[in-house]
Order: structure tokens, then C-alpha cells, then sequence
């Protein structure tokens, strides 16, 4: 009897739970109500122990590499010297660049763009599983983020925003399966779309087959979705197929290589969309990380620009 | 019992807590072990259908809520295999940890399976592409090697826990 009314009991909270899992995936496939409140309930509760655990493995990251690992310092130090060598070669050509395209825009009586306002935001937490890609951010909508904000790194584009709290949001990684992203060739302007696959590339979809690319050629945000500004850096191209069968002869495929080295990431940027140029008082001078047309050989353009206020 | 549940309780909290932590050094080509599962087995294995049921319901929710994946899909296939995993301690012999490996091998390709199926249906198709199977495959083997560590640290926490204060 006892053993009887286990198992229908069992069964019978299996049922609820099925039941109420399903109407929960219903509400939040359709709309973002209920969902959105249980996530933010969530990452607020749990915001204090992300950062007390980030806090904890930041210290003994800090002892292994300020102690342990002082063996390869010797020989990192030489290659930053080369490196930083090379960034003033190449700052140097950019400011020519630049002070020639300022011309140029006086000429042409172009207004000088305003740059983007930027929050600076540090990584607190990641996805979950191992089937999206995500991370949790140390800031929320107290200090201006909000949903669909691009987040990016020297190096290109890490995502948008998708959720928000007081004091949290969640950044859809490039590299996550729901995430599409305007794109474009750099070199001839071909545009497509940049999908994630939850690994370490992307894949180029919708680009035309009559298209002329390399493998190494750069892909940047194209502008079009209207979340990433155009001209970004996504990645490299790493592979190319024609193949026929999985795109009916009209487009090929390819894999991209995002430059943004997404395991080691810690510090990420949000940009302000572009009508909230407003940059807050005490905040630092962000950079202009815009890519012009015919920067080819380099890939992004380190103005330095921005108002100190 | 209560003192039971309230470990339990804990410990989903901090599993949790590791699974959505920033310093996932433990991924391996951005596989990492589905440690929330590993738990729910052992406490459906120990604790019978009803807890891995409930414990089903709340690992896979606070996992759907800490991941871009569809709220509630994990929740679903995770209630499932709480409770199936409570079952089959009825017909298997899950003390063998032979038994547990491949009852983990199998609910882990299973986890990936419909939380992915959900995904398909509820927001846009996805292609069955080989990095797909590779992920489901690479973790369903990461929970698999992870899983007589992780019986052997829980096996020991609960000793000198709960069992030690006589509940």
C-alpha cells in the first residue's frame, strides 16, 4: 500500500514539474514577462557570491602569476618590448591617418562624429552549461546598460547585452548558437551573417558564392541589425567551403575565427547606443574603436579620441 | 531528513555557484562537466524519484537562468531524469559504479538531446552538425570520467555532515 501510493505519488509530482516546466518555456518563448522577473530575481541573488568567488580565484590567480610564474617573464618581457615597439610604428602611421582624414572631413564639411559613451565592465560569471555561450557582467541598468547594448573588447566584438538587472547583465556571446550577426567582408564589402556554434569559431552564412575570399581575410560588423555598430572586428576567416549540398549552389560557407580570445576574457566594454553620447563626468576618455574603410591592413583604428571632461 | 534536504540544498547551491563561475578552467574546448546533473543522480539514486524529481526541477531551472538556453527546457529534461533516475535504482543494481557510469552516460546524452530538441522547437532550427554530437558526446564522456570523483568528495562530505549529526 505504502509502497502503491509512493509511486503514484512519485508520479504524480513528476507530472507537476513536467507541467510546470512546459508553461514556464511557453511564457518565455513568447513573451519576456515572468522569465525575465525569475532571471532577474536570480542573478541578483546570486551577484554577491559571483563576485566573492571571482574575488577569491582573482587572489590565487594573482599569487600563481606574480610568484609561480615568473619563470616565463624573462622571455614575455622581450616580446612586449618587441610588441610595444611595434604598436608605436603603427600608432604613429595612425595618427597621420588620422590628422588626414580630419582634413579631409573639413573639406568635405562632414560634422565630426561624436564618440560612443562606454561603460567599463568586468566578467563575474559564465554560462552555465556547455550548450550556450554567455557571461554575467558587473554592471546593470543603474549604471546605463541595457538590453541589446554591443559589448566589445580591443580586439572586436564579445556580444549584446540580453539581460539586465540593477547591478547585472547577462552578454550572448558572438560564439553562442542564438546569436546573428550582420557581417561584411572587409576587404570587398560582401555582407553575411556571422552565426555562432557554441565552439571556439563561427560560420559566415548567406554569403553570396560569386564572393572572392581568403582564408585570413578580416569579417567586421556590417551596421545593418542595427545593434553592432558597423565596422567592428568579428574574426578571421579560417576555412572556406563551396559546398553544394549544404547551400543549394547559391551561397558558400565559411568559419570564422573571432579575434576576441573569449576564454581569457576579463574586461569588456559596453557601448552607449549612438544617440547617448552623453559621457558621464569622471569617466574615462573612451576609444574610438571604429574601423574605417580602407584600413585593410590594419584592423582597428586607435584614435584615442573622445572628450575629457 | 530535514537536515537532509537542507544539505542538499546547499550543495545545489554551490554547484551552482561553480558551474556559472567565470574560471571555468576545467573546460576542455568549451566542454565543461554538467556537475548540477551529477548531483541530481546522486540524489536520486539515494534518495529516491521524489527528490531527484524536485531536485530535477530546481537544478534545471537555476541552470536555465544562469545560461542563454530557453528558461524551463532544462528544468523539464532535468525533472525527468531525476525521477528516472530514482527508478531505475528499483530494477538496477546502482551501487555498482559501473551501472552509475553508464546510467550517467546515458542521461547526459539524453540532457543534451532534448534541451536542444527545445531549443529547435521553441526558438529557431539548429543543424545537427558534428561539433553538435561532439558537444553532447564530449560532455556525456567529461560527466562519465568526473563522476567516481565527484560520488567519492560527496560520499565524504555527507559522512561527515549530515550522518554526523545523526540524520
Amino acid at each position: 500500500m505504502s509502497q502503491s501510493w509512493l509511486k503514484y505519488n512519485a508520479f504524480y509530482t513528476l507530472a507537476f514539474f513536467l507541467i510546470l516546466s512546459f508553461i514556464i518555456m511557453i511564457l518565455y518563448g513568447q513573451c519576456t514577462g515572468p522569465g525575465e522577473v525569475l532571471n532577474r530575481i536570480a542573478l541578483e541573488v546570486f551577484e554577491p557570491f559571483h563576485i566573492l568567488a571571482s574575488y577569491t580565484v582573482n587572489w590565487f590567480q594573482n599569487i600563481w602569476d606574480g610568484y609561480i610564474f615568473l619563470l616565463t617573464v624573462k622571455r614575455e618581457n622581450l616580446k612586449l618590448k618587441e610588441y610595444i615597439a611595434e604598436l608605436e610604428a603603427i600608432n604613429m602611421r595612425f595618427l597621420e591617418i588620422e590628422k588626414e582624414n580630419e582634413r579631409l572631413k573639413e573639406l568635405l564639411e562632414f560634422r565630426e562624429k561624436l564618440p560612443t559613451a562606454i561603460i567599463s565592465a568586468q566578467i563575474i560569471g559564465k554560462d552555465a552549461t556547455s550548450w550556450f555561450r554567455s557571461t554575467i557582467l558587473d554592471k546593470g541598468t543603474k549604471d546605463g546598460v541595457c538590453v541589446n547594448q554591443p559589448v566589445v573588447t580591443n580586439k572586436g566584438i564579445v556580444g549584446k547585452v540580453v539581460r539586465t538587472t540593477s547591478s547585472a547583465s547577462m552578454v550572448e556571446l558572438i560564439t553562442d548558437k542564438n546569436s546573428r550577426v550582420a557581417a561584411m567582408i572587409q576587404k570587398n564589402r560582401a555582407e553575411a551573417i556571422l552565426c555562432g556554434q557554441s565552439g571556439p569559431i563561427c560560420t559566415l552564412e548567406y554569403l553570396a558564392r560569386d564572393v572572392d575570399i581568403q582564408i585570413g581575410d578580416s569579417v567586421i560588423s556590417s551596421g545593418m541589425g542595427g545593434i553592432f555598430p558597423k565596422g567592428l572586428m568579428l574574426g578571421i576567416i579560417s576555412k572556406i567551403e563551396k559546398a553544394e549540398k549544404e547551400s543549394y549552389g547559391l551561397f558558400q560557407y565559411a568559419e570564422v575565427a573571432p579575434q576576441v580570445p573569449f576564454s581569457k576574457l576579463e574586461d569588456v566594454l559596453i557601448l552607449k547606443s549612438q544617440d547617448d553620447r552623453v559621457i558621464p563626468s569622471g569617466s574615462e576618455i573612451p576609444m574610438s574603436l571604429r574601423l574605417t574603410k580602407g584600413d585593410e591592413n590594419q584592423p582597428f583604428r586607435h584614435s584615442g579620441e573622445g572628450r575629457n571632461p | 531528513m530535514k537536515k537532509k534536504n537542507l544539505y542538499h540544498i546547499v550543495l545545489l547551491f554551490l554547484i551552482i555557484l561553480i558551474q556559472s563561475t567565470r574560471f571555468d578552467f576545467w573546460a576542455i574546448r568549451g566542454i565543461k562537466p554538467d556537475l548540477i546533473l551529477l548531483l541530481i543522480f546522486a540524489i536520486a539514486i539515494k534518495e529516491g524519484s521524489i527528490s531527484g524529481t524536485i531536485f530535477g526541477f530546481a537544478g534545471g531551472i537555476a541552470q536555465d537562468i544562469f545560461s542563454n538556453g530557453l528558461l524551463g527546457a532544462g528544468a523539464f529534461a532535468k525533472s525527468l531524469w531525476g525521477y528516472m533516475m530514482g527508478k531505475s535504482n528499483q530494477r538496477l543494481d546502482t551501487g555498482s559504479m559501473t551501472v552509475q557510469i553508464l546510467l550517467i552516460l546515458f542521461f547526459s546524452i539524453c540532457d543534451g538531446l532534448l534541451i536542444n530538441l527545445f531549443m529547435w522547437g521553441f526558438r529557431h532550427p539548429f543543424k545537427l552538425q558534428s561539433r553538435f554530437i561532439f558537444f553532447i558526446l564530449g560532455q556525456a564522456g567529461y560527466n562519465c570520467i568526473i563522476w567516481p570523483l565527484f560520488a567519492y568528495i560527496l560520499d565524504n562530505m555527507e559522512r561527515r555532515t549530515v550522518f554526523k549529526t545523526g540524520n
